[in-house]
């Protein structure tokens, strides 16, 4: 008797365990009712990168909540159909094609680098909108098509932003701590043959390659400062740069040497380590919510009345992702996914970071992106940007440079 | 290179391998004394990791170490009454109803404490550095070097010098014949799957401050303990210790010789060993 309840017990803890996931993809946003505009947004709720969930999920909610506010879309509410794609490329096209299924008429993500190609390949297959802030590789890029549009800098314009910012101070050599990520390595092949190119004087110290998913770095880091970098440039984010920031402020790597990287002022690791968090660091980032721009003051106050929490790079990017949608419906004046796809093409229009628009040869926003110091200032309780410079345009391929890659490929 | 900077960088190696021992002991007891793969340990590695996290911002640092690990055991002793129906069944359902506790478990966490990651302040008597070699190296590293090394050090003590590690050891043996000596093999199951909870509780409060704390990394974890496991031989407390000081080394040198295949090394040892010797550098060939 015992052992058949054990076994009733142990089968529902599994059957349970794999009900989980369902049960966080749900409807957020406007009741639903006949009359309204469905709008898909597939996110990371689970997986690795499930952190940004409370960052990414409100940054969407409240554009379309203040579309509704004010009316709705054409006289109708808009309705948000969330599907969780688990961090997991392998099952985006089927999380996508259940957002077609429902009626979605354009679809707001995903936000995970991997899960991009196949995103940008179901919307070209299925002629659905697709605004996403994932695939800053240059790789996916080529892969253009008429329905995929990009609110997350190209990893090249990312790359050259951090390459000019790193070359406004004297450097002599530098030692690349990556990933095993196609992102990661883009940067490295970018930034390693241009300054062979343009500073061949500048030594290149060479890389290490961990996991994505690694959480010792211990050894990495008394490695790379072995080799006595003026710089190591980081292409760890997550976790994995949480665990590399807590050992790397054991080991003193950030007094040792200037450190350089991505999302490193993103909030929601940053605000993990409240005034813990290592100062000095060199990062490019698009979410400067501690400027004095009305823009970004409204943002920041209305982001942190539904949140609680600071605004972060991935929630902007999400959040730009929605107002390009409402801005090209509005456009094109009518929710019929063909005329939207065709509104967003050369689309401008306002965000919290300033104005920006789509380009029309690669469907790539154009926002700025900064180049910024970590430290702290007394306004906030978290790490923020202390010296920044602003890269605009210029940073980004041009169209002939986007064309022959194309072409190329 | 200098000497210098290679015993320094070795020694950092060390350290690694005693973090990576940390967190394949609690495994290794549960597989070798109960034959059971138990998926579950990453999830109560990452609990230890998170209760250190939420005692730590109550009491301190200290009774974290100390309260956390016997809350993770008590649950893990709970888990161990959900696994009693299986153990005369086939290992693939251990695997799966481990494997369903351990999403539950981290489902679990993330909706107790939610999806961002945590990291853990140590005191600051613990945040100093002191050269060794080249290196500065963290006053942190040398604390869980030498909480490892007792570890190992009560371990084998433990197994080898005390009745309660006899009856163990006769466990692993031979199952039947303890039983009928009249000792309660479900209680000292229930003892032993309890302690490797702990053995992993303890290391996820010890990792807490150096690892960005995320429920999520759970089962990535576990398969750090598995390589460990592996190399040394499932089945050996004195294969996971050696291993793990031969994965933490050969990793060391990776990082500095062969940089580019850094995220490879473990596995292509783990693939070298299993060609070699398929029951691990310390197992014992079965069968």
């Amino acid at each position: 008797m015992v052992n058949r309840v054990g076994a009733v017990l142990a089968t529902a803890v599994i059957v349970a365990s794999l009900f989980i996931p369902a049960v966080v993809s749900r409807s957020f946003g406007a009741t639903p009712s006949k009359e309204t505009v469905k709008i898909g947004f597939l996110s990371s709720l689970s997986g690795p990168f499930a952190m940004l969930t409370r960052y990414s999920s409100p940054a969407v909610q409240m554009v379309f909540d203040k579309v509704n506010a004010s009316g709705g879309m054409f006289g109708k509410q808009i309705q948000i159909i969330t599907r969780d794609d688990q961090g997991d490329p392998s099952v985006v096209a089927q999380k996508l094609s259940e957002l077609k299924g429902e009626g979605c008429i354009a679809i707001v993500g995903p936000f995970l680098g991997a899960n991009g190609r196949p995103a940008i390949q179901w919307a070209a297959a299925n002629n659905i909108p697709l605004i996403t802030c994932s695939s800053p590789s240059i790789s996916d890029r080529v892969h253009y098509n008429k329905y995929t549009f990009f609110t997350v800098p190209v990893q090249d314009a990312t790359s050259e932003a951090m390459l000019r910012g790193m070359l406004s101070k004297p450097l002599k050599s530098f030692y690349f701590l990556g990933s095993d990520i196609v992102n990661a390595h883009e940067m490295y092949d970018y930034m390693a043959d241009k300054l062979k190119k343009t500073h061949p004087e500048i030594v290149n110290l060479g890389s290490v390659w961990p996991s994505f998913t690694n959480q010792e770095f211990s050894n990495i880091i008394s490695a790379a400062l072995a080799k006595k970098p003026d710089v190591i440039i980081i292409g760890q984010a997550g976790p994995g740069w949480a665990a590399l920031c807590q050992q790397g402020m054991k080991f003193n790597l950030f007094k040792k040497a200037r450190t350089v990287g991505c999302y490193m002022l993103e909030s929601a690791v940053t605000a993990s380590f409240g005034k813990n968090y290592p100062v000095g660091m060199e990062t490019v980032g698009w979410c400067p919510f501690w400027e004095q721009s009305k823009a970004m003051q409204d943002y920041l106050k209305e982001h942190l009345a539904l949140t609680k929490v600071y605004p972060a790079d991935k929630g902007i990017e999400l959040h730009l992702a929605a107002l390009g949608l409402v801005a090209g419906m509005k456009k094109a004046g009518s929710t019929d996914p063909e005329a939207i796809a065709g509104a967003l093409e050369n689309l401008a229009f306002d965000g919290p970071i300033g104005p920006v628009h789509f380009d029309d040869y690669d469907h790539q926003l154009k926002i700025p992106i900064w180049y910024e110091t970590t430290g702290y200032s007394k306004d906030f309780p978290i790490a923020v940007a202390t010296h920044m410079i602003k890269y605009g345009d210029e940073v980004y391929p041009t169209k002939e440079e986007m064309l022959a890659l194309r072409k190329a490929k | 290179m200098a000497p210098a900077q290679l015993i320094g960088q070795l020694i950092v190696g060390l350290a690694g391998g005693m973090v990576l021992f940390l967190m394949a002991a609690g495994v290794s007891i549960i597989v070798s004394g109960m034959n059971i793969i138990n998926f579950v340990q990453g999830a109560f590695f990452m609990l230890g990791a998170l209760l250190c996290f939420a005692l730590a911002q109550v009491l301190n640092f200290w009774w974290a170490l100390l309260l956390a690990p016997l809350i993770v055991a008590c649950l893990g002793a709970l888990a161990e009454f959900l696994l009693r129906p299986l153990y005369s069944k086939s290992m693939l359902y251990q695997l799966l109803i481990t494997m369903g506790l351990a999403f539950l478990i981290i489902d679990g966490m993330d909706t107790i404490w939610g999806r961002e990651i945590k990291v853990v302040s140590l005191p600051d008597y613990l945040n100093t550095t002191t050269p060794i070699f080249g290196v500065d190296f963290p006053a942190y590293y040398m604390f869980i070097i030498a909480v490892s090394g007792l570890m190992a050090l009560g371990l084998w003590l433990m197994f080898e010098k005390t009745k309660l590690g006899m009856v163990f050891r006769a466990i692993v043996n031979d199952r039947p014949m303890v039983g009928c000596l009249g000792i309660n093999v479900k209680l000292l199951f229930t003892v032993m799957f309890a302690f490797g909870v702990w053995l992993s509780g303890v290391a996820g409060v010890l990792m807490a401050p150096i690892i960005g704390i995320d429920p999520e990394s759970s089962m990535g974890m576990l398969f750090s303990m598995m390589i460990v496991l592996v190399i040394g031989g499932l089945k050996s407390m004195k294969g996971a210790f050696f291993a793990a000081l031969i994965v933490g080394m050969v990793n060391a040198l990776g990082s500095l010789f062969l940089p580019w295949f850094y995220a490879l090394i473990p596995a292509a040892l783990m693939i070298v060993v299993l060609i070699l010797k398929p029951q691990g550098l310390f197992g014992k060939r079965e069968g």
